[in-house]
């Protein structure tokens, strides 16, 4: 007995030694790209539950192009861009759809992409940016606040600013999904940088004003959205508590709302003005993919006109086209909101990595 | 020189039983390995990449108040878990072992079923349990309006979202009521009943809390901490039932499944890989204390009742007063009735998006044989769970039967002490949970060459490995009954070899074996905790990850719940399939033994 | 003259429908050891048991002490009774199963005290702490006994007590048995189906035959 537990002992000591350790260091300076071509008739996607790729969508495409789609699933862009990074010497996929514009940077810095070399036309303008050569967008929106008006007492005006929103008015009722563990959280945590003039300090402030009145942080845009938010449709589902009246969701949410509930909602964005996100969701090639004609076959097909025009009403984002908009019926279009074209995030401004600023914030907001 | 004959036949009788004797140390050594192996890699990896010495882990153990809160929420919900589980338990057993019941096997079955059902599909059952249209509701039990009664005390005494936690509370008790039943039953129905009889006939020997504390308790004692551990455990490492019931609360478990996705990445989400190694090492450590403690205890009451006399298996007992139909019917009927509110909640769909009005319909049904939901259909994803439960079966058995040969040969050496403390190290698994073996075999795994994260048959390993503690559990005291002198004879009738193992062991433990079996495909058919966190390619599903993703959709589409609720049901079939086998072999063999 | 100690008055005991024990009449006096000798499975267990309170008879009376007793959910209390295979509790030692022989109103440590007089008396005190599980049968029904002495009752009853001990010990523990019987001054009623011991042991002997023909 004493033999087998000294053994035992060794072993783990020697696995806590880092001594067995063959771990690479995955930040490169410069890209190597690994092309190839391999004469496949399987295509190998990773995303996450996207709701437009349905099995009508998909059949559709593997009727047309010859292709067998397999999907590998995370539970989001998040999700995505770690199993690129754990699986970077052996890539499990062809294409990744969903790494959105939070996320794609690192992606690149860890050469996990791959230029496309792909030219699609019909983009809008306004959605061009660094990241073109790697990644085509393919739908996107803006996250934001999002209000239960029927939450505010007579004569109760809705919140004008961050600040107010850490008002006791406010304890105990906003729900916010954890940008460690979300991509819409993420993309909220970058708008409120943004509100704050890129100032770190002044941008923490705000959190550590929120822990302290009691926000709600959830694991994912779900929980947030279903479980805690008192005006969305999750106050007819299951598990629903129903103990916030703010969250985080899209500036065009309220629109899906009333969507499926034939014009009729209570939410409404707020603060959109200087405290939202335009999140950006692209289609990129993995670096040392095996299908790329798959891959570059069906980014077509998603940027096509008769699947990309449906994505309002079949993944509740924004197309990615030009001349397209948000269906009229129900009040789609009517309840949601677009904020100013000036409201953009600028990566330029952050001095540090999104991920060394969430570092940050973890350390502030558990503690 | 030549040998003499003699000599080289004493020397080859040395050599062969010096190679028997090492055998089975090899063999356990590889298997301890092949376990383990995964999980240091992990391990090691998490370490390095956290970039951390053991005074910072503490430090920021300090500072973190997730990890502590979880930590809390992990041993509160535990502890108050097995303790409402002990005391449902040992009165049903109390119940049950006392009188002669009719229709017993359907009592067994209403309360050995939850402890097989798979954790999302007791989730499914407790979430529909509890809806708008649910059975709690219609009884007047609201446990998610925030002015409800539970809510409204919760709030009174400190505790945020009291009704869930308590649902939660009770989810776990109903998961593990059973084990109470399984370790007491047996003890009290078989008990020589001139005990009972000599203690009446002492001083004092009427008065009931007497009998308690001086007879009852010391008898039972030593079952009930077991069962009482072993809830504990299960509760403090629940996934799925906290991931759906208390969202926005965190376990140390349910914490590394959610960060686990982002860990193990160096120079790239260090919070992460952080979090993860902490919580999983705390988990670990407060596990192994709290085995470590309740064991002195168990030890200490660990008496051999049957040394002084028999069990007796055909006493005749007393048919149950009209109290005791009603206390043990009753709780057996709520026992089912989550499974019925899974049943019902599949044909119950709500007529449109912004109502709790609903109609009862098909159309999930009919949606769910039809359709495919990330690119799988249910009926794939039924294929898939099989096949891995029987891949795993085909590897947990005969693992199982080699392993415990092997310890059995070591305690034949006299060796016992390293039998027990190598027994112990395979059982030590079931500390693990399945979220660690889960990222313990992704991360490990990577660190490997080849390209193992797209074998196919990746996904089976999570079974073996958590199935693989339970089939040994039962397997080895099974092969420890067995009497040596069957082997013995066995061997002196002219037979073959196969003939001979099947006479001296094989015919004794048929019946065990099936039980190992049937136990092992619902366990593994169910898997959901280690299987959330391997790599999922889609044609990879599981009905048990299924559920997941279909509770996981916006439930903006009505139908989006019901169809989880179908697949649940599907789960929930085939695992009461298993049970009624496991039930119809179990009574053949005797009691199960802790 | 000398009391009687124990009257059996119509004892009968029937079971689905079979009479196990007919009408039977017994008395036991004071300071009197009566042998009861019958064949295995006639029903002698089962008068004891009735007598000791444990089973209830069909029909009849029983005095104890010229007391009427009445046969409830529990046995009377006021006999010592010892079962064929001597009944010790594995998780308390040699004396802590002596101590629950102890009644009345006693500290944890006087009940001891008392129990160790017990062993004294039998000459076994040298097994206080011993494990139960370690005693040969008949040590075993040396504690058993010393068990009885601590209950201080008048009436023993002994059910075929050296029935699972070796013969070399048997006849020993015969004549200790009724040493330690006269020297309380109780009244016994020792059943056995072996007459060498009964008459090693008891001061009368009635056949079982004889009892169900009322000529106890």
């Amino acid at each position: 007995m004493q033999r087998v537990l000294i053994l035992c002992t060794l072993l783990f000591c020697t696995s806590l030694s880092g001594c067995l350790n063959t771990l690479e260091n995955t930040v490169e300076e410069e890209c190597s790209f690994d092309y190839k071509s391999v004469n496949s008739k399987t295509l190998r996607i990773l995303s996450y539950d996207i709701l437009a790729f349905d099995s009508e969508m998909i059949e559709a495409f593997e009727a047309e192009f010859g292709y067998d789609v397999e999907f590998i699933y995370e539970s989001d862009a998040g999700g995505i861009l770690n199993q690129m990074m754990l699986t970077k010497n052996t890539p499990q996929a062809d294409l990744a759809i969903g790494l959105d514009n939070t996320y794609i940077q690192t992606a690149i810095e860890f050469c996990l992409l791959q230029p496309h070399n792909l030219i699609v036309e019909n983009i809008q303008s306004h959605l061009n940016t660094s990241y073109d050569s790697f990644g085509i967008p393919f739908d996107y929106g803006h996250v934001c606040l999002n209000l239960d008006s029927g939450k505010l007492v007579e004569n109760e005006s809705v919140p004008s600013s961050l600040s107010d929103l850490t008002n006791e008015r406010w304890a105990d009722t906003i729900a916010i999904p954890s940008p460690l563990t979300s991509s819409p959280g993420r993309a909220f945590f970058l708008a409120t940088i943004k509100h704050f003039d890129y100032d770190i300090n002044k941008t923490f402030d705000w959190w550590t004003s929120m822990k302290n009145n009691g926000v709600i942080l959830t694991s994912g845009w779900t929980e947030a959205y279903e479980t805690h938010y008192s005006g969305g449709y999750g106050v007819w589902t299951e598990g629903h508590i129903g103990d916030a009246a703010v969250t985080v969701s899209y500036c065009h949410s309220p629109g899906v709302e009333a969507y499926f509930s034939f014009n009729e909602t209570m939410s409404t964005s707020i603060l959109y003005n200087d405290t939202s996100f335009k999140q950006i969701e692209y289609a990129t090639m993995i670096n040392g993919a095996a299908n790329t004609a798959g891959a570059k076959a069906f980014i077509t097909y998603l940027l096509s006109y008769e699947v990309n025009s449906d994505m309002p009403t079949s993944n509740y984002m924004y197309s990615v086209l030009e001349n397209t908009s948000l269906p009229i019926e129900y009040g789609y279009a009517w309840h949601s909101t677009t904020p100013p074209s000036n409201s953009t995030f600028d990566d330029s401004m952050l001095v540090q990595s999104t991920d060394e600023l969430l570092l940050q914030w973890s350390e502030i907001m558990m503690s | 020189m030549e040998r003499n004959y003699d000599e080289l036949k004493i020397m080859k009788n040395v050599h062969s039983s010096k190679a028997q004797k090492f055998t089975p140390y090899i063999l356990l050594t590889v298997v301890l390995g092949a376990f383990y192996a995964p999980i240091f890699l992990a391990l090691q990896r998490l370490i390095f990449v956290s970039n951390w010495s053991i005074s910072s882990m503490f430090d920021f153990f300090q500072e973190n108040t997730l990890l502590q809160s979880s930590m809390k929420f992990s041993l509160i919900q535990a502890f108050f878990s097995a303790t409402l589980a002990m005391l449902i338990g040992t009165s049903i057993a109390w119940h049950l072992g006392r009188y002669t019941w009719r229709n017993k096997s359907i009592l067994d079955s209403f309360f050995s079923l939850p402890f097989i059902t798979p954790s999302i599909v007791a989730a499914a059952g407790f979430l529909a349990l509890s809806s708008q249209h649910g059975i709690l509701m219609h009884v007047g039990i609201d446990i998610q309006s925030s002015d409800s009664f539970l809510n409204t005390l919760g709030n009174s005494i400190g505790i945020e979202n009291f009704g869930r936690v308590s649902l939660l509370i009770l989810a776990h008790a109903w998961f593990n009521v059973s084990l109470f039943i399984r370790f007491l039953e047996p003890r009290i129905s078989s008990l020589h009943p001139h005990f009972e009889m000599q203690f009446h006939l002492l001083p004092n020997g009427s008065k009931t809390w007497y009998r308690w504390r001086t007879f009852w308790m010391p008898y039972l004692g030593g079952s009930i901490i077991s069962a009482w551990l072993f809830s504990f455990f299960f509760s403090f490492t629940s996934f799925a039932l906290i991931r759906w019931l208390v969202p926005g609360e965190y376990t140390l478990e349910s914490l590394a499944g959610t960060f686990g996705q982002f860990a193990g990445i160096q120079g790239y989400r260090i919070d992460a890989t952080r979090i993860v190694l902490i919580s999983t090492l705390v988990q670990f450590m407060m596990l192994c204390i709290v085995f470590w403690f309740f064991q002195k205890q168990r030890n200490r009451m660990n008496h051999s009742y049957e040394a002084i006399l028999e069990r007796e298996h055909f006493r005749i007992v007393p048919q149950p007063s009209t109290s005791s139909k009603f206390l043990v019917w009753g709780l057996g009927l709520l026992a089912i009735t989550p499974y019925l509110s899974i049943l019902l909640s599949s044909f119950q769909i709500r007529e449109q998006s912004t109502t709790s009005e609903f109609r009862w319909s098909l159309d999930a049904w009919r949606q769910a044989f039809s359709n495919d939901f990330q690119g799988i259909s249910v009926l794939d994803a039924l294929l898939n769970s099989f096949v891995y439960a029987i891949i795993a079966i085909c590897i947990v058995v005969p693992l199982s039967i080699l392993v415990s040969t092997a310890l059995l040969q070591i305690e034949k050496q006299g060796k016992k002490r390293i039998a027990d403390g190598l027994e112990f190290l395979f059982i030590a698994p079931l500390f693990l949970s399945a979220v660690t073996v889960g990222l313990g075999l992704s991360i490990g795994l990577m660190s490997l060459p080849g390209n193992l994260l797209q074998w196919r048959w990746l996904p089976v390993l999570p079974h073996v490995f958590l199935t693989f503690p339970f089939a040994l559990r039962i397997l080895q005291p099974a092969m420890k009954r067995v009497d040596e002198k069957y082997m013995m004879q066995a061997k002196l009738l002219d037979r073959s070899a196969l003939s001979t193992i099947w006479l001296g062991m094989g015919v004794h433990l048929k019946n065990t074996v099936v039980v190992v079996i049937a136990l092992s495909f619902a366990f593994s058919f169910g898997e959901f905790g280690a299987s959330f966190l391997i790599v999922r390619f889609e044609s990879w599903t599981s009905l048990s990850i299924l559920v997941d993703v279909l509770l996981s959709r916006p439930k903006f589409d009505p139908i989006a719940y019901p169809l989880a609720m179908v697949v649940a049901t599907i789960l929930l079939f085939f695992t009461f399939i298993s049970l009624l086998i496991i039930n119809t072999f179990q009574h053949m063999e005797g009691e199960y033994h802790d | 003259m000398t009391e009687i100690i124990l009257k059996l008055n119509n004892i009968s005991k029937s079971f689905n429908d079979v009479d196990i024990i007919r009408d039977i009449q017994l008395e036991v006096k004071k300071g009197e050891i009566l042998g009861l000798i019958g064949p295995s499975g006639c029903g002698k267990t089962t008068l004891l048991q009735i007598i000791c309170g444990l089973v209830h008879p069909s029909s009849g009376e029983l005095t104890l002490d010229d007391i009427e007793q009445t046969w409830g959910k529990y046995p009377f209390g006021n006999m010592t009774y010892l079962f064929q295979k001597p009944v010790l509790y594995p998780h308390l030692d040699v004396l802590g199963n002596v101590a629950l022989g102890v009644g009345g109103k006693h500290s944890k440590k006087e009940k001891r005290m008392i129990a160790m007089k017990s062993l004294e008396f039998t000459s076994i005190s040298h097994l206080a702490e011993r494990e139960v599980f370690s005693l040969s049968g008949g040590e075993a029904q040396r504690v058993a006994f010393a068990r009885g002495h601590a209950q201080t009752n008048d009436v023993m009853l002994l059910d075929e007590p050296f029935a699972s001990v070796d013969v070399e010990q048997k006849f020993a523990l015969c004549g200790e048995f009724r040493h330690w019987i006269k020297e309380l001054k109780k009244s016994a009623i020792f059943v056995t189906h072996d007459i060498d011991e009964a008459k090693h042991v008891c001061d009368r002997i009635v056949t079982w035959s004889d009892l169900q023909s009322n000529e106890g």
